[in-house]
């Protein structure tokens, strides 16, 4: 029987829209605390105020690198990685670099999605690779989970939520079979309701990106209510 | 209207982040071949660029913190810095438009001058991107103000990333605050002569179109819609 902790310990509460402001991003980390969430995802700016105001909670900080385009140059992203570390991020969601990957260097993203994951690893943080699916073939899907693998993701993760396209069942499935157990799958992008997050967990995703964490998981604790979830 | 030559004001963009290599380097030939002002790359496609307009009436301008401009100003100033060094001539930054949402004039402020502070000594041109689709009408206005007090040379309208493009309400509050005492360009979902010939008879100095409509653009010719990316 799944629990409403389940549920929301999957969740990294999405704070990523640029157009966001401070008082909606202070208010998203309220309830991400609140619903006890996995984590926050926060804008590269925000690290230090979502860490000041998830202090004494068991919410993680989370942000981003090389967001969401992924064309940033290597040492930027290294850099970028090690601000946000110092800020107090635990997890770093990066954007691998898309148009190499479609190029067919494949040499290139792998030591690109490396050179983040030796920063990150350092200094015992997380990094969950996005891929952008949208824009891939199935064939690069899993050349992208296995070079990540290879560089030591701990996560794949399917989207950025800003392409064409966010997570299939499908492209989780893909993800979750192509990867050792030791790497994670992550799903982001249009997983907006408690259904849909049930279906993306059965799909092999262990996390899931969401703007509609409340939605979700008040629904979550309405089934356990009722001992129909 | 034939004393303009339009392809002089054109930063032609190849920022998608699905470009392949080939791509890029077909979208750069061709921009070098109609001699637009620049061609605006995405970082990791510098060095690449830098080396194909040696020699060409073509710059190379960059995107920095492109495209949601909510990365700390600290990061902003490294990314200029190695962009300087490897050769571009003009930088547009997108500003922590989140910032100026929240009225926080003084961080916005420090946002800019974290990369004019940089470019202003290297004799590096600053453009300033609002992604003025997400800002009221007064936003656009004190945005531009600080621009201006922070030492950019140029206000831009759109990433091309988030929103509509560039609008005559956008492209005209940031021209009359301007009073000529900073550059505009106007950019995102200009794809054909007609809407260059508007913002440029507006006052805009610079126009950020896609590569794709470049043809449009100074023939005249029919290209087709390319959504995303202007």
């Amino acid at each position: 029987m799944l629990k409403v902790r389940d549920i929301a310990k999957m969740i990294d509460h999405s704070l990523l829209r640029p157009e966001l402001t401070v008082d909606q991003v202070v208010e998203g980390c309220k309830i991400a605390r609140e619903y006890d969430v996995a984590s926050v995802c926060v804008k590269p700016c925000d690290v230090a105020l979502a860490k000041k105001e998830l202090e004494g909670s068991d919410v993680l900080v989370t942000t981003v690198v090389g967001f969401p385009h992924g064309a940033h140059k290597t040492e930027a992203k290294v850099f970028e990685a090690s601000e946000a570390i110092k800020d107090g991020a635990v997890e770093l969601d990066m954007v691998l670099n898309i148009g190499r990957l479609l190029s067919r260097e494949f040499d290139y993203v792998k030591k690109d999605v490396k050179a983040v994951v030796d920063t990150a690893h350092k200094n015992n943080v997380i990094v969950k690779v996005i891929l952008e699916n949208c824009y891939l073939t199935d064939e690069l899907k899993e050349i992208a989970c296995r070079l990540c693998e290879e560089a030591g993701a701990d996560f794949v993760k399917t989207s950025t939520g800003f392409g064409t396209g966010g997570a299939t069942i499908e492209d989780l499935a893909l993800m979750r079979k192509t990867c050792s157990p030791k790497v994670r799958v992550k799903a982001a992008g249009g997983v907006r309701t408690l259904d849909s997050a049930i279906s993306v967990r059965n799909a092999g995703a262990v996390r899931f990106g969401a703007t509609a964490t409340k939605a979700i998981l008040d629904e979550a604790a309405k089934r356990e209510g009722e001992g129909s979830l | 209207m034939n004393d303009i030559h339009v392809n002089r004001y054109l930063d032609s963009a190849v920022l998608k982040p699905e470009l392949t290599l080939k791509e890029v380097k077909d979208a750069i030939r061709h921009s070098i071949d109609y001699k637009t002002r620049t061609v605006c790359v995405r970082p990791c496609d510098i060095e690449l660029a830098v080396e194909m307009c040696k020699g060409t009436d073509t710059d190379v301008s960059v995107v920095l913190g492109f495209p949601h401009g909510v990365i700390p100003g600290e990061l902003k100033t490294e990314e200029a810095k190695n962009y300087i060094k490897k050769g571009v001539k003009e930088i547009d930054m997108v500003v922590n438009y989140s910032y100026v949402r929240s009225g926080e004039w003084k961080l916005v402020e420090e946002d800019i001058r974290a990369v004019s502070s940089v470019t202003k000594p290297a004799n590096v041109l600053l453009k300033v991107i609002f992604e003025t689709s997400m800002l009221k009408p007064d936003e656009i206005a004190k945005t531009t103000e600080i621009a201006i007090k922070a030492n950019a040379d140029y206000v831009k309208t759109s990433t091309g990333f988030n929103g509509g493009g560039a609008t005559e309400e956008a492209v005209g509050i940031m021209v009359k605050t301007a009073n000529g005492r900073i550059k505009v360009k106007a950019s995102g979902g200009i794809r054909d002569a007609q809407s260059a010939l508007k913002f440029i008879e507006m006052g805009a100095e610079r126009l950020g179109v896609n590569s794709a409509s470049i043809a449009a653009l100074c023939d005249g010719a029919a290209v087709k819609d390319t959504s995303g990316g202007y």
